[in-house]
């Protein structure tokens, strides 16, 4: 598909991982939206997205992103769209559908220099 | 804001054709496989849109489980208790589906609200989104 007729949406609920993962996008020049988990399902519903990208978070959150993203694979069919759906988080998971979020540089300015 | 109707059904194959109809009508289909999925999306469109809901009688509880009990009725009556329409659409057999009336109409008495419809003998889905629409002009 031709980069300019990509759009992805990227839904979670942590802004820095959101931010990461739209930035990371960006780099592309690709069309990337971001998204809470409680806004998203109306956005998805009435957008043309190509990709859409949930974010696990850590800890409690990612049950939450799970959740959404189990909904996400019923509730697509059934809305007639067909955009690709995929997991990010912060694990070492070699999946297809994963991508993996490299967190050490938001821990380290966090720890070494927001906290410090 | 974009109205709703929450659809429960754990075959894919019923469930699309439930949502397809709900599209049709201009609706956006929210749809369930287990009753987890219903509870939560009741509670999170309950004051955003949702006009009502569509339900099958037996599908699973949990992601995985099997459709053993009549998860069903446990929706319709978190539907009534948030004064929301529900209708059920069923293939049940009409003649071995006293139980499932008998439990409907303690649902109500104990709720004090209506169910707006309950299909049997198959799933029509297109009967019971007209009944839901028609309870729902009603109001």
């Amino acid at each position: 598909m031709d980069k300019k007729n990509l759009k992805v949406l990227v839904v979670g609920e942590f802004d820095v991982i959101n931010a990461a993962v739209k930035s990371a996008v960006d780099l592309y020049s690709v069309q990337c939206d971001v998204m809470s988990i409680e806004d998203a399902e109306e956005m998805i519903f009435e957008g043309d997205y190509t990709h859409i990208i949930v974010a696990l978070e850590r800890d409690d959150d990612r049950e939450k992103g799970m959740l959404f993203y189990n909904l996400l694979k019923i509730r697509l069919p059934a809305w007639q769209k067909s955009a690709k759906l995929f997991k990010a988080g912060i694990l070492n998971v070699a999946a297809d559908d994963y991508i993996r979020v490299p967190t050490n540089i938001m821990d380290d300015i966090a720890t070494k220099i927001i906290l410090a | 804001m974009i109205k709703k109707i929450i659809v429960v059904e754990d075959k894919t194959e019923e469930l699309e054709k439930a949502c397809d109809l709900v599209m049709a009508k201009g609706f956006m289909p929210l749809a369930c496989a287990t009753n987890e999925d219903a509870v939560d999306t009741i509670k999170k469109y309950q004051d955003k849109g949702l006009v009502g809901i569509l339900t099958d009688l037996h599908f699973p509880v949990r992601e995985g489980g099997s459709p053993e009990g009549a998860s069903g009725l446990h929706i319709v009556y978190k539907a009534l208790m948030a004064d929301i329409s529900v209708v059920i659409c069923s293939d049940i057999d009409h003649h071995k589906a006293d139980w499932a009336n008998d439990l409907i109409g303690a649902v109500e008495k104990a709720t004090g609200k209506k169910v707006a419809g309950f299909v049997q003998d198959s799933k029509n889905w297109e009967r019971a989104l007209g009944l839901l629409l028609n309870e729902t002009r009603e109001d």
